[in-house]
């Protein structure tokens, strides 16, 4: 069994431990609300020490204050009204005296979804959706800095987050492109430093075992091969192919 | 030039506003009186254009014209800072002998979507203003330059996500910026030890550890390594070029 020694003392709390969610409130105000889902996850901190969530998206950062242990607040404010999916972190601080400031404990970041069917707790693999306003466009994938690559459907598609996952049409064809996207951006950068990079690198080894990512410095040819040949393993592992003339012929059946 | 209230490019503008930058198109025929190719934005106010001597002057001035509206909403509002880079181009780009402007690579110019987290920060005139926006004064280490510049120390601490934290850049500002001149620190822009780069890989170790936010910043520039020792506050170090 792998642990996690760290010299400082801070623990690391599981993100499951507390339930985040962002709620609408009056005249377009955002307000996180933030409960326990584990009664004894905060079990051992001092009572004086400080509960923070920090936000960050898109270059924008705010740090949100639930209280202290001993006096949680169960929402806090958000001021900055454009977060549509942040990334989010809790965070056990000390509030006062010789080791104010220091982190007693954290847990890692995960995104917090603006949407309120999401919750905060759903895995969705390695990829993200939601629903969003970005009408014309119908979707449009982020890549993050820190965070899962996230693919934002025009809120007017009823349903979207079922939409995406089983949709023969988006799957076999937008879902492809997706792919090639991110990977682009994973072999530009150095995914040894990047989270998420390693999770999409694990997915990948799975379609293409032992064929390991080109190197940034590697021919662009070598680059381009490697990508083409995922891109063949996913759609054959998934028949898009086969799918996609199903659901073709299918409408034309009906129509 | 003043204007009335901000413009943004619309579709067809902005491939004109692309062609322009890109050699395709000459300059003059990119007409901003029609209304085909710019559109005027909402909420917002009077701009002038004029000589701005540093990228944080430009920065106050296009943060007034935006008001009513904040430039958190108008950030993906690609056809705005498109329009702004184009009005602005005589401030942004040098021409050059043979006539020619060097614009350099295309997301100084072109602003990329804001959520292209390798190349929005490069945009002249988007960054700028988000970074004055978001951080006042705390950003002076990264605008004191000319609006053309894009500056290493505004590359290297606004590559993470995680840089706009106001008591970090506090701390940036304290080592680079001299106040007195207005101007970066001899030295602050260059790959050694204590430079911005460095500074960049060591908050990430002390975010692990600490709460920045929680800290006054003079706490942690205490607790910087030794190789920071030549800028901190009050060193005798390369205080100025």
């Amino acid at each position: 069994m792998r642990r996690r020694i760290r010299l400082t003392g801070r623990r690391q709390l599981q993100r499951s431990c507390v339930h985040v969610e962002i709620r609408k409130a009056d005249k377009g105000k955002k307000i996180v609300g933030l409960s326990l889902a584990e009664a004894d996850a905060f079990q051992g901190f001092p009572d004086s020490a400080l509960v923070r969530l920090r936000l960050n998206e898109n270059k924008l950062s705010e740090t949100l204050e639930f209280g202290t242990i001993g006096a949680m607040r169960a929402a806090a404010e958000l001021e900055t009204p454009v977060f549509s999916a942040p990334s989010c972190q809790l965070r056990i601080v000390v509030a006062q005296g010789d080791r104010k400031g220091l982190l007693l404990a954290s847990t890692d970041s995960w995104t917090l979804r603006t949407d309120s069917d999401s919750g905060d707790n759903g895995e969705d693999g390695i990829l993200l959706f939601q629903p969003m306003d970005i009408a014309p466009r119908t979707w449009k994938l982020e890549v993050r800095d820190t965070e899962l690559p996230i693919v934002y459907v025009d809120k007017s598609v009823p349903d979207s987050r079922t939409w995406v996952r089983h949709d023969p049409v988006f799957v076999s064809t937008v879902l492809p492109a997706i792919i090639e996207q991110v990977f682009e951006k994973i072999i530009a950068s150095t995914p040894d430093e990047v989270e998420w990079m390693q999770s999409w690198l694990r997915w990948a080894e799975i379609l293409l075992p032992g064929s390991p990512i080109p190197d940034v410095d590697d021919e662009q040819d070598a680059k381009d091969k490697w990508l083409d040949d995922l891109l063949i393993a996913f759609c054959a592992k998934h028949r898009l192919l086969e799918r996609l003339i199903a659901q073709v012929n299918l409408g034309r059946t009906m129509s | 030039m003043k204007y009335s209230q901000l413009f943004q490019f619309t579709g067809l503008g902005l491939q004109a506003f692309e062609k322009v930058f890109l050699g395709q198109l000459p300059e003059s025929e990119l007409d901003l009186s029609q209304t085909s190719l710019v559109a005027p934005v909402s909420d917002t106010s009077a701009f002038e254009v004029r000589r701005f001597v540093t990228a944080k002057e430009m920065a106050s001035s296009l943060i007034e014209a935006i008001k009513p509206s904040s430039p958190y909403q108008l950030l993906s509002n690609i056809g705005l800072w498109a329009w702004l880079t184009f009005v602005l181009r005589d401030e942004l780009f040098e021409v050059n002998n043979e006539g020619r402007r060097l614009v350099r690579e295309m997301p100084r110019w072109f602003p990329s979507d804001p959520n292209n987290w390798q190349k929005a920060q490069r945009h002249l005139v988007r960054m700028p203003v988000l970074l004055l926006a978001s951080l006042g004064d705390d950003a002076d280490h990264l605008l004191c330059g000319p609006p053309g510049i894009l500056p290493e120390i505004r590359e290297q601490l606004t590559s993470q996500q995680d840089m706009f934290n106001a008591t970090f850049q506090r701390v940036a500002r304290a080592l680079y910026f001299d106040t007195g001149r207005g101007a970066l620190k001899r030295g602050a822009g260059g790959k050694n030890g204590g430079t911005p780069r460095r500074l960049a890989k060591v908050r990430r170790q002390l975010d692990v550890t600490w709460d920045l936010d929680q800290l006054e910043f003079e706490r942690i520039i205490d607790t910087l390594p030794r190789e920071f020792n030549r800028f901190k506050p009050g060193a005798n170090a390369p205080a100025t070029s």
